[in-house]
């Protein structure tokens, strides 16, 4: 028997994958509620949807890999609230299906499940979704009209204010719609005052850092402050940017998801660089579709190279102080 | 002026949205090989780009010659495939004679990079593009895709660092998992393209 | 060797390497192009093998009897010119009998000359020094090529367009576009790959536990005698 000694005070670190997952529901639930104020039942039984699907799909994939389903494993469940979220309310139930059947199943299971994915499931499950129903991604219904849970012929759908300046428009929200969210757009990306609550708690937890939303927000603004939209002032342009489509989501929650970011300081930070840049030249450049989604992708394939190379840095920084020393 | 934003915007889409390796599927053979440090992708990519840009410098005209003739895609393939093939020999022939040292190094991999289809891919979906009608519109989507394969085996070489430390099910360790990590940052990259590209 | 079920597997499978086992697109990797671009319908997958038995078939016989006289540098250059004069009479014959297969596949049939299958092909035949060898390594190649795409075409169709050879299905409930999709190829390969793999291991663990099983009858029956 090998008995390791430890010194007293014995107090267990209290974070686990599982206390993570549980503030991330947590974190989750405030934009569920804005999206049932602004769109009805329908949203709550979209989010229901997404989550069953996920937890199907991830329990039916464990099975097959001849494991026991994990009733403890939460991600499924923020996975299915996260993909619900970033849909319109309008968006027919096979859409969260099949975004969470992807997300499960191509980009999770395959590399191994919780903890070993390389994407952000999630992210994922919504690019596919977004390629294979374009329509039913980007039309948007307007806030405050109740919905019915069976969509029928009555329905009147919107553009974005993405998909407006993508087309070389100008959207005209006043301030205090921009913060409570009364614009069209996914379901919990337009809630900018809420959003700003759930960052503010995750900073409490400790869940993230605060640098990463930090710099990416900043990126972005940097770009369209640069590069501005016809007919707005700079600023206008900033925050017409900042607060369009799935961006202030993916900035608060799914940039900072902790399985696929860097883990050292300095990649953190160029990861949030790239992701900014990407989501921006995805927005000029890239046909109408869910910017900030892709270019997290892109973003999470380079976040291995940029772990490698600030650990080089690291160490170049470490040899340079041992010398100086 | 014009040219140059032209030249930079065909550039830019022979890179990212035309990628020839994720939005094409153009591969050549012991990838597997090639993408296990920076510096081979670099060395491999850097031949790629110069044989695919000298043979779309010298195809850039005579394609235009035979382009009249009625079973053009016909003749096409077989004048593509000479003169990229005489423009490796070239290369393997002159670098052998005159610049050894180079030869010692890239020898072995010169084959690899002159005869497979990305080079011959890049050219032939250039040739059939209706938007590229000029010669240096050629030239340059031709450079750019030959930027733009060495990107693409960079990021991929970037993501199987982190492949290593996965632990995938049995049934997809190796290629399936490295087939599947390529088709979803395919994925990512399609969002700049949206759902169809020409052949 | 023992006659059990196990080994009647693999003898199996040795007969068929090409075919099932060492596939050349799911174990090597090899004519990727051609597997996730190409197979967004079932007429371009048929046409694609077609076109593909003309072009790789005849390359690899000529690269057998020609065998290590031309030298492995100059190899790369001649048999693709040589797979493209193959080519020429595929070519017609494809653009009539299957017109949009034809526009589909565009500058991918010209592509198949110069295919990683047909390089490794063109040094296997040399490196194997015998023409009934080559014959039989170039049909299995071929018919292993063929099998993968005509199935991943066929499900691609199906689940992407709703329909198979062109003609709409009215059973498929969604369609997913995505899957036709460069993106979707290379997902819908990889797990193909991986089903093969692990219907390989599938039956190996099968055939094996159910010689276990009789071994084990086999020695309590000895025993109670």
């Amino acid at each position: 028997m090998n008995s390791n000694f430890y010194p007293s005070p014995y107090i267990r670190y209290r974070d686990s994958a599982r206390t993570i997952m549980q503030d991330a529901i947590i974190v989750l639930l405030p934009p569920f509620l804005m999206a049932w104020f602004y769109y009805g039942l329908r949203s709550l039984v979209l989010g229901l949807v997404s989550v069953l699907g996920c937890v199907c799909t991830s329990g039916l994939f464990s099975l097959l890999a001849g494991k026991k389903p994990n009733p403890r494993d939460f991600s499924p469940i923020v996975t299915g609230m996260v993909i619900a979220l970033l849909l319109p309310a309008s968006v027919p139930f096979y859409v969260p299906l099949t975004a969470g059947v992807f997300a499960m199943g191509v980009v999770k299971f395959p590399f191994g499940g919780t903890g070993y994915n390389l994407f952000n499931p999630a992210a994922g499950g919504l690019a596919f979704a977004a390629l294979c129903f374009p329509k039913e991604i980007f039309s948007y219904t307007i806030p405050l009209e109740t919905l019915p849970i069976v969509i029928s012929e009555g329905v009147k759908y919107v553009q974005s204010p993405a998909a407006i300046m993508a087309l070389g428009g100008i959207p005209s929200i006043d301030t205090t719609e921009m913060l409570l969210g009364n614009f069209p757009g996914p379901m919990g990306a337009t809630n900018i005052l809420v959003i700003g609550a759930c960052l503010l708690y995750l900073l409490v937890r400790k869940s993230t850092v605060w640098y990463v939303p930090a710099v990416y927000l900043g990126t972005v603004s940097a770009v369209a402050a640069l590069c501005g939209l016809e007919g707005v002032s700079a600023g206008q342009a900033v925050v017409l940017e900042l607060i369009s489509g799935s961006l202030p989501f993916v900035a608060v929650f799914m940039l900072t998801d902790p399985v696929t970011q860097p883990k050292r300081p300095l990649a953190k930070v160029c990861y949030a660089v790239a992701a900014g840049f990407c989501t921006m030249l995805f927005r000029y450049f890239g046909a109408v579709a869910p910017s900030s989604i892709f270019a997290l992708l892109l973003a999470n394939s380079l976040s291995p190279a940029l772990d490698a190379w600030a650990e080089e840095m690291a160490a170049a920084g470490r040899e340079v102080r041992y010398e100086g020393k | 002026m014009m040219i140059i934003f032209q030249m930079a915007a065909i550039f830019f889409a022979a890179v990212t949205t035309e990628n020839i390796f994720f939005a094409r599927a153009l591969d050549t053979i012991q990838l597997r090989e090639i993408t296990k440090s920076p510096r081979k992708i670099l060395t491999f990519g850097a031949v790629l780009t110069s044989i695919l840009l000298v043979s779309s410098i010298f195809l850039a005209f005579i394609d235009q010659w035979i382009r009249i003739y009625p079973l053009y895609y016909y003749i096409a393939s077989i004048v593509y495939l000479i003169v990229n093939g005489g423009v490796y020999i070239g290369a393997y022939l002159g670098i052998k004679k005159y610049i050894p040292t180079l030869f010692q190094k890239i020898g072995g991999i010169l084959p690899l990079a002159s005869a497979n289809c990305a080079v011959m891919g890049s050219l032939l979906i250039a040739a059939r593009s209706s938007a590229l009608n000029t010669w240096w519109k050629f030239i340059v989507y031709n450079l750019g895709s030959g930027v733009g394969f060495v990107l693409a085996l960079l990021l991929l070489s970037s993501v199987e660092r982190k492949l290593a430390y996965c632990k995938p099910p049995k049934a997809f360790s190796g290629l399936p998992l490295r087939l599947i990590t390529v088709g979803i940052v395919s994925l990512a990259i399609a969002g700049l393209v949206g759902n169809q590209l020409a052949a | 060797m023992k006659e059990n079920k196990v080994n009647r597997y693999k003898q199996f499978l040795r007969c068929g390497r090409g075919i099932f086992y060492k596939n050349p697109v799911l174990s090597f990797g090899l004519a990727l192009p051609f597997a996730v671009v190409v197979t967004t319908s079932l007429q371009s997958g048929v046409a694609l093998s077609l076109a593909a038995l003309v072009t790789y078939f005849p390359t690899v016989m000529v690269a057998s009897l020609v065998g290590e006289r031309l030298p492995h540098w100059l190899r790369v250059a001649v048999y693709p010119l040589a797979a493209a004069l193959f080519l020429l009479p595929a070519r017609y014959l494809i653009s009539q009998l299957f017109v949009t297969a034809a526009d589909t596949m565009g500058a991918y049939m010209s592509m198949l000359c110069v295919s990683t299958m047909l390089l490794f092909g063109v040094e296997e035949a040399v490196a194997l020094h015998s023409h009934k060898k080559t014959f039989l390594y170039g049909l299995r190649t071929w018919l292993g090529f063929t099998l993968v795409v005509v199935l991943i075409s066929l499900m691609r169709e199906m689940i992407g367009s709703g329909s198979v050879w062109h003609t709409s299905l009215s059973w498929v409930p969604v369609k997913l576009p995505g899957v036709l999709v460069a993106c979707g190829g290379w997902i819908f390969l990889g797990f193909m790959a991986a089903l093969g793999k692990k219907l390989h291991r599938g039956l190996l663990a099968l055939f094996r536990r159910s010689e276990e099983q009789k071994k084990a009858a086999q020695k309590a029956k000895a025993m109670e005698q």
